[in-house]
């Protein structure tokens, strides 16, 4: 799975009675890619565009610009009926687990959905297939024929990833699987996602606000600030040594076992950014304790600096000079 | 120090369609004043319940029974009517869900008015002696808020959104609840709660709906209201990491019971309880291919079917026959440190 120069622009209304439309680009240019077999995780805090993203590479949205490449093909230049056909190959498991399965619908006919969607017709494979899928997540046979409600968070998650997983997919989006659950619970559904993925060699784009989360799962980690992604590299490198100020900024705010660590002593300015309101230059650039003149003047690319991936005006010095100068 | 706030044998019990179950069953728990006391447990321990009983704000369908002494007044006995006297600058409440606390028909600026008269006529004496925005012989211009709509909020509720880092405070204070973000109405709530300026503070899960670096920030005020006003803290929390932060000692709950009680620091590196053990072994920790976490088997009980002897045996890997037939009791094991466990 990968993208190039992604875009998704939304129409909104603001002002009074909703008064003044504007357009707001909670993705912004974003180039990714997601290596088979890899578990990728996009960080960033709510409203910094992580859903939008997920939700355009596999099509949930139309994106504004760019385009999304799924084994080699272009899917934005798909028919419909192939879309279709390829869905069961690109899942997602969604944040909330009580409003995004049926309730009127058999667990059964829930997970057995994008077999039949995708136009699988074998009513025999669509079982077999449904109840390995059951049985992989951890729920007994009986589950089959009980409705969501029946069940806990936990066991609703568990019937989500057992939906997505049923049609062998090559691709995963996992928008925040668990941050609606206990530690005890996220901890079974953790392991089993590592479990599922190591047997299956499925790649997963997993979305997460929880450092620790990201952390445990991932091979590489995307820290997204306001659209863009603003530092990309193994999940050693990005949390063991931040490059840019906002990823730095944003581990240190996370409470750790280490008490003595006090996140009430970090000092940020500023508010999470607003589409509406966006700083030109650099978007961190207005809560940036390192901002310099450059950084409000000009976007900095994501470009490589120490190993991985940066976008960031402290490591592209050479940028510095042309631009900065006073004449 | 004075305890400003002592829960003891509180009991709290459920009328659901067949039967009465109990959520909480037999806590006791004290938090002086300035202390930041954290709850901790999983979803259904009964943490909001201790919260709300401790408010006396029940759901009809609840009875609670044991003391709950705030400021030296037991809460339960008191009749229902009297509570709201209580409420406001003597005891606040921040709730998980902040539209059930939030007035819907009013602008967040008449609400955090509103919260500003309240202290005003709670602290009226010391508010002559004290504030230099009051007219000396003239009547307080906090307390004469215009009648016309909408009310122009008092320079200090607007200090306290810019405080809970409210983006641009004058335009939410013209809101209505509903105009805000989930995030956004916790944080006006936290703002309403430091104009009170409250004895006793229930916090439950107060910032579990905002980002981290929000986070750091409101649990930084809420450690400065304890610190330079006094406030005891109650902070309810699922997540033990968090309550680390501002806690001076931590109670965890399980099944409705505190099963393990303790200074932050000991309960975090040197845990008791095999469910206490289990809950910090369940953090994530360490990268992809490291240790795997520790998962606790099983699920928490159905307060309906709660399993005899001790509520934890049947996730528990160390228990023995005694877990199964006998109840276990809080024991002092170490320096204010207390587990309730038969292993002990
Ligand atoms: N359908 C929509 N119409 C208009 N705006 C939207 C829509 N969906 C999302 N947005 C806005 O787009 C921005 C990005 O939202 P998105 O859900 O992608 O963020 P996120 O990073 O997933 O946040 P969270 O961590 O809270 O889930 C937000 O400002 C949001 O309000
Ligand atoms: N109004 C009610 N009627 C019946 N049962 C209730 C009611 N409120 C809570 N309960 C039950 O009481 C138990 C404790 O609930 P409580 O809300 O106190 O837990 P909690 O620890 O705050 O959980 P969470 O972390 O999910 O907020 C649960 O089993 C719950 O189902
Ligand atoms: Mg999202
Ligand atoms: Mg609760």
């Amino acid at each position: 799975m990968s993208a190039e120069a992604l875009s998704v622009t939304y129409k909104v209304r603001s002002g009074f009675l909703g008064s003044v439309h504007r357009e707001i680009k909670p993705v912004d240019g974003v180039d990714l890619s997601v290596r088979a077999g890899e578990v990728l995780t996009v960080i960033g805090e709510s409203g910094s565009g992580k859903s939008t993203l997920g939700f355009a590479l596999l099509r949930l949205v139309k994106p504004s610009a760019g385009r999304v490449f799924f084994s080699g093909r272009d899917i934005g230049r798909l028919k419909s009926s192939e879309l279709r056909a390829l869905r069961r190959h690109m899942q997602i498991v969604f944040q909330d687990p009580y409003s995004s399965l049926d309730p009127r619908l058999h667990v059964k006919d829930i997970v057995s959905e994008p077999l039949i969607g995708s136009g699988m017709k074998d009513q025999g494979e669509i079982e077999a297939r449904t109840a390995r899928a059951i049985s992989l997540v951890g729920l007994g046979p009986s589950a089959m024929s009980k409705y969501v409600h029946e069940f806990s968070g936990g066991q609703r998650q568990r019937i989500g990833i057992a939906r997505a997983i049923v049609g062998d997919p090559k691709f995963v989006v996992l928008d925040e699987p668990t941050s609606n659950l206990d530690v005890s619970i996220q901890a079974q559904i953790l392991n089993l996602l590592l479990d599922l993925q190591s047997g299956s060699g499925a790649s997963y784009l997993f979305i997460s606000h929880n450092m620790a989360v990201a952390q445990y799962l991932s091979d590489r980690i995307a820290v997204m600030y306001a659209g863009e992604i603003v530092e990309r590299g193994t999940a050693k490198e990005v949390i063991d040594e931040p490059m840019h100020p906002y990823t730095k900024d944003l581990l240190s705010c996370v409470p750790t076992m280490d008490i003595s660590k006090k996140v009430t002593d970090v000092k940020i300015s500023g508010d999470p950014p607003s589409f509406t309101d966006l700083p030109s230059g650099c978007r961190y650039s207005s809560r940036c304790k390192y901002a310099f003149d450059l950084c409000r003047e000009k976007r900095p690319a994501l470009a490589s600096a120490g190993g991985r991936e940066v976008a960031c005006f402290l490591y592209h010095k050479e940028e510095k000079d042309p631009g900065a100068s006073p004449s | 120090m004075t305890d400003a706030l002592k829960v003891s044998g509180l009991w709290v019990d459920y009328r659901t369609k067949s039967a009465w179950a109990s959520a909480v069953r037999g806590v006791d728990l004290t938090v002086r004043e300035g202390e930041v006391v954290g709850v901790v447990g999983e979803s259904g321990s009964g943490k909001s319940s201790v919260a709300l009983a401790i408010m006396k704000l029940l759901p009809a369908n609840a009875k609670a029974r044991g003391r709950v002494e705030v400021l030296g007044k037991d809460m339960v006995g008191l009749p229902g009517k009297d509570a709201h006297r209580y409420r406001g600058s003597g005891m606040t409440m921040i709730f998980q869900e902040p539209m059930t606390s939030l007035n819907p028909v009013m602008r967040v600026s008449e609400q955090l008015s509103e919260a500003v008269v309240s202290r005003a006529e709670h602290y009226k004496l010391e508010m002559f002696r004290y504030d230099s925005v009051a007219v000396p012989g003239g009547p307080d211009p906090r307390l004469s808020i215009p009648q016309g709509r909408p009310a122009p909020p008092p320079k200090e509720a607007i200090e306290a959104l810019h405080q809970v880092r409210i983006g641009d405070p004058e335009r939410a204070a013209a809101k209505y609840p509903h105009e805000l973000s989930g995030g956004e109405r916790q944080r006006v709530m936290i703002a309403m709660s430091f104009l009170l300026r409250p004895r006793v503070l229930v916090a439950d899960e107060p910032t579990t709906a905002l980002d981290v670096t929000t986070q750091a920030q409101v649990l930084s005020l809420l450690l400065g209201l304890s610190r330079d006003e006094g406030t005891a803290i109650i902070f309810v929390s699922h997540d033990i990491l968090v309550v680390g932060q501002v806690a001076q000692r931590v109670a965890v709950m399980y099944a409705g019971e505190i099963v393990e009680l303790g200074p932050t620091e000991a309960v975090l590196k040197n845990p008791l309880h095999p469910y206490t053990r289990g809950l910090i072994a369940s953090i994530p920790s360490g990268f992809k291919g490291g240790k795997r976490i520790e998962q606790i088997p099983g699920a928490p009980p159905d307060i309906m079917r709660l399993p005899s002897g001790c509520k934890f045996n049947p996730r528990c890997k160390f228990a023995m026959d005694r877990c199964r037939a006998e109840e276990t009791a809080l024991k002092e094991l170490e320096d204010d440190h207390f587990v309730a466990c038969h292993l002990y």
